[in-house]
């Protein structure tokens, strides 16, 4: 047990100093993680925002809907898609092709008017995570500027019935307390939200690429591991060692608990900084997340010592057929992380 | 006097290759002896078998009375192998080899601390202790590379091609170590091709070629004995070299 302690930190001894090795496991992929994923993104690659968004306009010569369907048209980051159906607003939301979708109800600026109960309805996608708060926001803003308006217009017309009360002072009072009660109990006008389909996260680039790349260089770092082995297999330390008084198991053992533990530890700090920087989804469980990168890693590192167990040295034949298999693995793992 | 190392009918087979093929001699302590023959003859398998590395394909060999076969945990703790490859690790600084290789052999700190300190002023890298392998030069990874064969005192030394690569003066350095170590009371096997090195220090040699041993004694009784035999000229190459060459033959060994 001593010795196999020995042996892991004389590992991470050698690991720490060997910067190219450090820049390979932990540096690379961070930066292949960040080029693939902004190539990969349509939200941080294009520059200047241009939100497509569909308007489904039920109220269609209310003055009022007319003036919310202006403002957004004249939003130098949206255009507004006015000749679609609402199915095919609802269907091609959740499909991501457009971040959310606006309807406007039947009636809708005659009840504004006349203070009654209405809402806007926004349709969106939960895996929108930059195009669907920002229209939110616009449209949240355009809320707050009518509720403003009505209270104004409203105010303005219970005045303007009290100077003309000799029409029907008891009708307008009863308007007057009617509309006052409705702003109070309804707290003006609403934006409603509706999810087009359940959050899946599926969208983001990093969450996409992260665990993939991870995996992929931590295969690539037992693959380090394993030519470390083949090398001092050769250099004659593999002999040196064993012609000591040591029991094999803590030699061995000294090198796969050092992969697994550099494995973890690569892990960790990759999607760490993903986690931090580019605010990479790791799920709510913070005891999944350690199980699944243990268990990745003891899987690589198995992988690892099967392969270090038929490879006898770096200069036979065979030796290269199992590193070259290796490395297509990594390849095909590389493949089906960029392609997923 | 009962022989320190005994060596007998040592065979190692790989596959038809017999690289080592029945090979017997006896060391006794304090005496360096050679085991001189070229590239191939086998000389470091048959190392690889006495520092208990390979198993041996028949034959026996004991180190202080212990088998290599039967006691391999306990040979190992009184040999020491300077590998005939340079086997230090690039990126640790010589210190903190002597203290991983020491640690393995459970020596205890303070006695490692001393130990080390020693073995550094003894093949003088002391001043360089603290920097790392990849840095060094030939002679100094040589040195090293000795220095950490060194650590348990051991009774048995074997040393494989230590010279290999290195500059006149670390080879003088060397050849003084080994001296140093030899008057300790310890047996050494000495592996070359180097003729010379064989005649400088060895007080017997054995010459082996394709695994068979071809002839073993003290320099002089290698050449008595055998001058009567072979036809020895009074030419410029040394005396040992024509044996050798006579004995060996003219065929390249790549
Ligand atoms: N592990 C091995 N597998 C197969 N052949 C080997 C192995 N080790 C050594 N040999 C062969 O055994 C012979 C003796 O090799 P070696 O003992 O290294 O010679 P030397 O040290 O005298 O140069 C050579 O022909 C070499 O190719
Ligand atoms: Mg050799």
């Amino acid at each position: 047990m001593k010795h196999l302690l020995l042996f892991t930190t004389k590992e991470f001894l050698i690991l720490w100093r060997d910067k190219g090795a450090l820049v390979m496991l932990l540096l690379v992929p961070i930066v292949l993680i960040v080029i693939a994923s902004f190539a990969l993104s349509g939200v941080f690659g294009g520059g200047k925002m241009d939100i497509k968004l569909p308007v489904i306009n039920y109220d269609k010569e209310g003055e009022i809907s007319q003036e919310i369907i202006a403002i957004l048209e004249n939003h130098p980051n949206i255009t507004l898609e006015k000749d679609i159906s609402k199915d095919e607003a609802q269907a091609k939301v959740g499909e991501g092709k457009y971040p959310a979708a606006l309807i406007i109800p039947e009636n809708f600026s005659q009840k504004i008017t006349f203070g009654e109960k209405t809402e806007l309805k926004l349709l969106y996608d939960p895996n929108s995570n930059v195009e669907y708060p920002f229209v939110k926001g616009v449209i949240e803003g355009i809320i707050e500027k009518i509720n403003s308006i009505r209270l104004a217009i409203q105010t303005a017309l219970i005045e303007v019935n009290k100077v003309n009360s000799q029409l029907d002072p008891e009708k307008i009072v009863k308007e007057a307390h009617e509309i006052t009660q409705n702003l109070a109990a309804e707290g003006g006008l609403k934006l409603t939200l509706f999810k087009a389909r359940e959050e899946t996260r599926e969208a983001d680039p990093f969450a996409q690429n992260v665990p993939g790349y991870a995996i992929m260089f931590m295969l690539f770092g037992i693959l380090g591991g394993i030519e470390a082995l083949l090398e001092e297999k050769e250099t004659g330390i593999f002999k040196r060692i064993l012609s000591l008084p040591i029991k094999k198991y803590s030699l061995l053992g000294g090198k796969l608990l050092s992969w697994f533990l550099i494995a973890i530890l690569q892990m960790a700090i990759i999607l760490t900084i993903a986690h931090f920087i580019f605010d990479l989804y790791l799920g709510k469980s913070i005891l999944a997340l350690i199980l699944v990168v243990s268990t990745c890693s003891f899987a690589s590192t198995s992988i690892g010592t099967l392969i270090s167990a038929f490879v006898k040295s770096k200069k036979t034949g065979h030796t290269n057929v199992y590193i070259d298999y290796f490395g297509y693995v990594s390849f095909r793992w590389f493949l089906v992380a960029s392609l997923d | 006097m009962a022989s320190l190392i005994k060596v007998k009918n040592l065979t190692k087979k790989f596959g038809d290759l017999v690289a080592v093929n029945n090979i017997s001699f006896e060391i006794q302590e304090k005496e360096i002896f050679g085991l001189l023959g070229p590239n191939g003859a086998g000389k470091t398998t048959i190392i690889n078998m006495l520092s208990c590395y390979l198993e041996p394909t028949s034959g026996e060999a004991w180190i202080a009375d212990k088998s290599i076969i039967k006691e391999p945990q306990e040979v190992k703790k009184i040999i020491g192998l300077v590998p005939q490859e340079i086997a230090l690790y690039p990126n640790l600084t010589a210190i903190e080899h002597l203290k991983f290789f020491g640690r393995i052999h459970n020596i205890p700190s303070k006695k490692l601390e001393e130990k080390c300190k020693e073995l550094l002023n003894l093949v003088r890298l002391y001043e360089r202790r603290n920097d790392l392998v990849k840095i060094y030069s030939g002679g100094m990874k040589r040195r090293l590379n000795i220095a950490c064969g060194l650590l348990n005192d051991p009774k048995f030394l074997m040393m494989d091609e230590p010279t290999l690569g290195v500059d006149p003066q670390s080879r003088e350095l060397i050849f003084e170590n080994i001296f140093k170590i030899r008057e300790r009371g310890v047996a050494i096997l000495y592996t070359t091709h180097y003729l010379e090195e064989a005649e400088r220090l060895c007080d017997r040699i054995n010459i082996i070629d394709e695994g068979k041993s071809l002839a073993l004694g003290s320099l002089d009784e290698l050449l008595t004995r055998l001058e009567a035999k072979i036809e020895i000229k009074p030419t410029k190459a040394g005396r040992l070299e024509q044996l050798f060459i006579q004995l060996t033959g003219k065929r390249l060994r790549d």
